[in-house]
């Protein structure tokens, strides 16, 4: 029953990804002569794999934050006050569905004065954002109603109840739209490839960009040993994400 | 009382407002369609559309591709998923955990990352520059399986228990049972797959080679595809995944909300 999903997800991609472990440690694709870590040293000593690893790092530290507190302040607020538009609720969801390429046209023909940075930062948000509303908003919507009134019953206002009451009470979800938001801010190369092609400026030189121009050049060492870094970057920062929920939910309990 | 309704007031308005914010993109691109244009004055007309379908039949034959990428990846993903999800969810066997765990951590990779496997497969096995190249790896994407994992998770065992007594052909408890109950979580899959290949820029720029088969996405990314023609393809373009959220959006909602961690 498992079988052909996990077949197809070994031949697409578990064992094409250990067979790229092997070409991070040999020299070229001809010789296959095995060298040991010399690629990862070589690949830190590239002046644009620094200043791509920068880059994405402040942009995912930018966008993340920014994100999911405003998904959390217009969910309660939508959950609150709004509950009977769901209108309005669609219309933070709808970009998600649009295509990049719509909204990058729209973008270059008004927005182009806009500095680089702060337009994929404006065309993050704007995309992701309806995702991160509905999944908190379905949270919300499912929470025992009781629990919030026994807090306004006891005295607290809006704020707190929200902050000590509500937000606690949904953590899982919070976590996992984390997490989501993060992969989502790792995919905004799209829009950056579709507004300014390969060759972007500095300031939004990202990882993506420098994978996808050496995958141009078929350089596999470099890109199956940037690949592995990535691998293990995303893998540490699961990890840590996991234990974090999982202390979480303890201690509401 | 009244401090109450004036801060909803003041809350339901900036959200409001906002919410018509993020439509602005929308409303302009079909504006641009129909040549009403801020910037330069043209008069409004349906020539862009009239492009789409008679003169330009490069738009129109990418688009059919696109709904035969989509559209396949979806079928096939939700095929494969459905089995596969539920022996993750209730039947336990030595590894599953860690298999799970490395679908998990597949799915958070940026594509760039499993490109290159991709590429390397689809050279070997002669798919490159087909649409397969797009579409068989697309089948295997660990999202909906783990999507509907914890859908079916949800599903109390007394129901399947119950379902056992009756029969003990798995397909028919599929059938009958779980796909009935998981409708919602297997339509929000479907659409949010869709999507996602719907929109796929840089994979079909890596796996295919020649232009012919590009889909629209790729094409309307090119700065030469710009006039008229571009918009009303765009517009064309944006409403197939809308229409398909409308038509089951509540199903939808439904479907999200289970998806979060257990």
């Amino acid at each position: 029953m498992i079988l052909p999903s996990v077949a197809g997800f070994m031949i697409f991609f578990i064992i094409p990804f250990v067979y790229s472990f092997y070409y991070a440690f040999t020299k070229d694709a001809f010789s296959k002569k095995w060298v040991g870590f010399d690629n990862f040293v070589n690949l830190f000593k590239s002046d644009f794999l620094r200043l791509a690893i920068k880059n994405t790092l402040i942009f995912t530290a930018a966008s993340v934050p920014l994100i999911m507190v405003l998904s959390v302040v217009i969910a309660l607020i939508l959950a609150r006050f709004l509950s009977n538009a769901p209108f309005v609720k669609n219309a933070f969801f709808l970009p998600v569905l649009l295509p990049s390429a719509t909204i990058v046209m729209v973008w270059q023909a008004y927005l182009s004065y806009v500095p680089p940075f702060a337009s994929l930062l404006v065309i993050f948000l704007w995309k992701y954002v309806g995702l991160n509303i509905m999944l908190i908003l379905t949270a919300l919507i499912g929470m025992e109603k009781s629990i919030i009134e026994a807090a306004h019953i006891d005295g607290a206002g809006i704020l707190r109840t929200s902050w000590y009451v509500t937000l606690p009470n949904i953590s899982p979800i919070l976590f996992f739209t984390f997490i989501l938001s993060m992969v989502n801010s790792l995919k905004i190369y799209r829009e950056s490839y579709l507004m300014w092609g390969t060759h972007p400026d500095k300031s939004v030189y990202m990882l993506q960009n420098y994978l996808n121009n050496h995958f141009a050049k078929l350089n596999y060492q470099n890109i199956s040993t940037a690949a592995i870094l990535f691998f293990f970057a995303i893998y540490i920062i699961v990890a840590v994400v996991f234990l974090l929920e999982k202390k979480a939910s303890e201690q509401i309990w | 009382m009244v401090r109450r309704r004036i801060i909803k007031a003041i809350f339901s308005a900036v959200i409001i407002i906002l919410a018509i914010g993020m439509l602005l993109p929308i409303v302009i691109t079909v504006l641009c369609s129909f040549g009403i244009n801020i910037k330069d004055e043209i008069e409004p007309c349906i020539s862009g559309y009239i492009d789409f379908y008679i003169w330009k039949p490069l738009y129109i034959k990418a688009f059919i591709r696109s709904v035969i990428i989509a559209g396949a990846v979806m079928l096939g993903t939700i095929i494969v998923s459905i089995p596969a999800a539920y022996v993750f969810a209730k039947v336990s066997f030595k590894g599953k955990n860690l298999l799970f765990y490395i679908y998990i951590i597949v799915m958070m990779m940026p594509f760039q990352v499993t490109l290159l496997p991709q590429y390397i497969v689809s050279r070997q096995a002669g798919l490159y520059d087909t649409l397969f190249a797009i579409i068989l790896p697309g089948i295997f994407t660990p999202f909906s399986v783990f999507l509907l994992t914890q859908v079916i998770k949800s599903i109390p065992g007394d129901y399947l228990d119950a379902a056992r007594l009756d029969t003990s052909n798995i397909f028919v408890i599929l059938a009958r049972i779980i796909i009935p109950i998981i409708r919602p979580g297997i339509i929000c899959a479907a659409v949010l797959v869709f999507t996602e290949y719907w929109n796929m820029v840089a994979e079909p720029s890596i796996l295919l080679d020649s232009k012919e088969k590009y889909p629209l996405a790729l094409i309307l990314s090119f700065s030469s595809s710009t006039g008229l023609v571009a918009f009303a393809a765009t517009v064309m373009f944006m409403m197939l995944p809308m229409f398909l959220f409308s038509f089951f959006e509540n199903e939808i909602a439904e479907g999200l909300g289970e998806y979060k961690l257990k």
